[in-house]
């Protein structure tokens, strides 16, 4: 269960003077049940419309996506959604946020607090059960919003730069805490991001994308051992991807020559 | 290259570290001026305040002593706070006056949040109904509304409908206003993890629009107690026999000024009294929010 199937998604968007703009061509993808799969790209090429669509949140204009439910006939997959701001409602307590996913599937107050207490532990903020988001810092905050994105038990997790917002310590941290509750789970996650040893940390494969339209460019395994850490950074193998990486997103952000794309 | 500091420093400075200890460091730090404890004090308001009274009280007391203006058109404020202690303790006026501008009031508001929150939702969330509502709300605030109240009157009588009809008219806007911007203000990523959650247009709206809303809602609240007290004291002053305003325009044919301005003290304590009302419904309603939060 969970694995996602991109099948030719082609998306337009049509603005107020009727104008088209493709934002993604002929995208097809295949993501493993179990697998950290990270759209990496230049911003502009359509990584965040890629997601939405897998997400739900915004039709494909063609194509196709499917992601495999739980089971034959039983209800619709669930996902569970990481915006780049935490999102919390601020007149609910961290407990009650994460609480949300579950009072909209119906799940009966009095077995409701388990599962919050479980996935406040998992992203170790049990401490902050009572606190309002406002008396939260901002690496705390998308803590509780990935608590609120998996308490719901769904079959895949949607990333969309969950952690652009935060200080680049805080980012690292985030990374490693992210990679154990992974670890321990195991969810189908697509994660969006631009930032390269992000990627390299956290994914089973990187696809790369290139933009005008948007389009997959290449997709690269990373094969360095689980769990990873900060330190590998500094590895050969580590630097050696990045550069190659860094040298694909130059090659896409490259403008394309007359007549080839017309 | 060495750079000397020992002139810019009160103290030597030496190679070893810990030359101060803690304390003697922290003692440097500037006190807080007494400015900056006062504009912090919550005791600040409770001392200018009675005391700006005080102040305002003698100055009025010294010019009508000494300017020789007639008592009938300024009366010296003992003989306003005489007038006050006698109208505050008679029944007949808390039943006849207060209470009927209170109920007015209040009636006026009722049906202000039923009209203004109803189609500020409406407004928020359509922007075709905006649209086309739009020239026709508008039109209901540029005429002035005061010119309304004849007509009214001969609509509705010079009963407390006449007011309370005028009461909304004043209020609506304000919330209307507010409550289309609070909805329109729900952020995209709060609409989005709803979509993502497979929420209903029901569970969009009582978990999401109406708390986010609810902050605006009560600000536009603030707006409308006021505009409500001034419509139902303006209805009665054209019309009716009941209420503050009529009371006023009673005192005033009759040359009873001091109570007149005894009237006027009830007017301000009305107004003050609905006004806090509506601040600690705030405070109940939206602890969570910034307006509420102590600084």
């Amino acid at each position: 269960m969970g694995a996602i199937t991109v099948r030719n998604v082609s998306k337009v968007f049509t603005s107020r003077t009727e104008e088209r703009v493709m934002a993604l061509r002929e995208v097809s993808l295949d993501v493993a049940e179990g697998e950290f799969v990270v759209l990496l790209g230049p911003s502009g090429c359509g990584k965040t419309t890629l997601l939405r669509i897998m997400g739900q949140l915004e039709g494909a204009t063609v194509g196709t996506v499917t992601i495999e439910s739980p089971s034959e006939g039983s209800a619709e997959s669930t996902i569970g959604f990481v915006f780049q701001e935490a999102t919390l409602m601020p007149w609910r307590t961290s407990a009650e946020n994460v609480a949300l996913p579950l009072e909209l599937a119906g799940v009966p107050k009095k077995d409701r607090m388990a599962k919050v207490r479980e996935m406040l532990a998992l992203v170790n903020l049990s401490s902050a059960e009572r606190k309002a988001p406002q008396q939260l810092s901002g690496g705390m905050r998308q803590r509780v919003s990935i608590a609120r994105a998996l308490v719901h038990d769904p079959q895949v997790l949607l990333m969309d730069e969950p952690f652009g917002a935060l200080d680049a310590q805080t980012r690292d941290m985030m990374n490693i805490e992210l990679q154990r509750i992974w670890l321990e789970n195991r969810k189908t996650v697509v994660f969006v991001t631009h930032s390269v040893p992000e990627a390299i940390f956290l994914a089973d494969r990187i696809v790369m994308m290139g933009m005008n339209p948007g389009h997959i460019h290449s997709i690269t395994k990373v094969d360095l051992p689980r769990p990873r850490t900060i330190e590998m950074g500094d590895s050969d193998e580590f630097r050696a991807l990045a550069a190659e990486l860094r040298e694909q997103i130059g090659a896409v952000q490259r403008p394309v020559a007359m007549g080839a794309n017309a | 290259m060495t750079v000397n500091h020992e002139r810019d420093i009160a103290f030597p400075v030496g190679t070893e570290s810990n030359q101060l200890s803690d304390e003697q460091i922290l003692a440097q730090a500037p006190k807080r001026t007494w400015r900056q404890r006062w504009a912090a004090s919550p005791l600040l308001p409770l001392i200018s305040t009675p005391a700006l009274v005080v102040v305002l009280l003698v100055a009025w007391k010294i010019y009508s002593e000494t300017s020789g203006v007639s008592k009938y058109v300024l009366p010296p404020p003992e003989a306003v706070g005489a007038a006050f202690l006698v109208q505050i303790t008679d029944p007949f006026v808390w039943q006849n006056h207060i209470w009927t501008t209170f109920y007015e009031v209040m009636a006026g508001l009722f049906f202000a949040i039923i009209v203004g929150v109803g189609l500020g939702f409406a407004i928020g969330k359509s922007p075709v109904f905006e649209k086309i509502s739009r020239p026709f709300v508008v039109a209901t605030q540029v005429i002035p509304k005061v010119a309304l109240v004849p007509l009214f009157l001969l609509w509705l009588g010079f009963g407390a409908e006449s007011k309370i009809l005028i009461a909304a008219l004043l209020a609506f806007f304000p919330l209307l206003i507010n409550t289309a911007l609070g909805v329109r203000s729900v952020p995209g990523s709060m609409h989005d993890l709803m979509t993502s959650l497979k929420s209903n247009k029901f569970e969009r709206f009582w978990k999401v629009e109406l708390p986010h809303t609810m902050a605006y809602i009560l600000a536009g609240m603030e707006l409308a107690v006021v505009q409500a007290t001034v419509g139902a004291i303006v209805g009665e002053y054209l019309g009716g026999d009941k209420g503050l305003g009529r009371y006023a325009i009673d005192l005033q044919n009759a040359l009873q000024i001091d109570k007149l301005y005894g009237a006027i003290v009830i007017m301000t304590l009305f107004g003050f009294a609905l006004y806090t009302i509506v601040t600690s419904t705030r405070r109940l309603l939206i602890p969570w929010h910034e307006s509420v939060q102590t600084r």
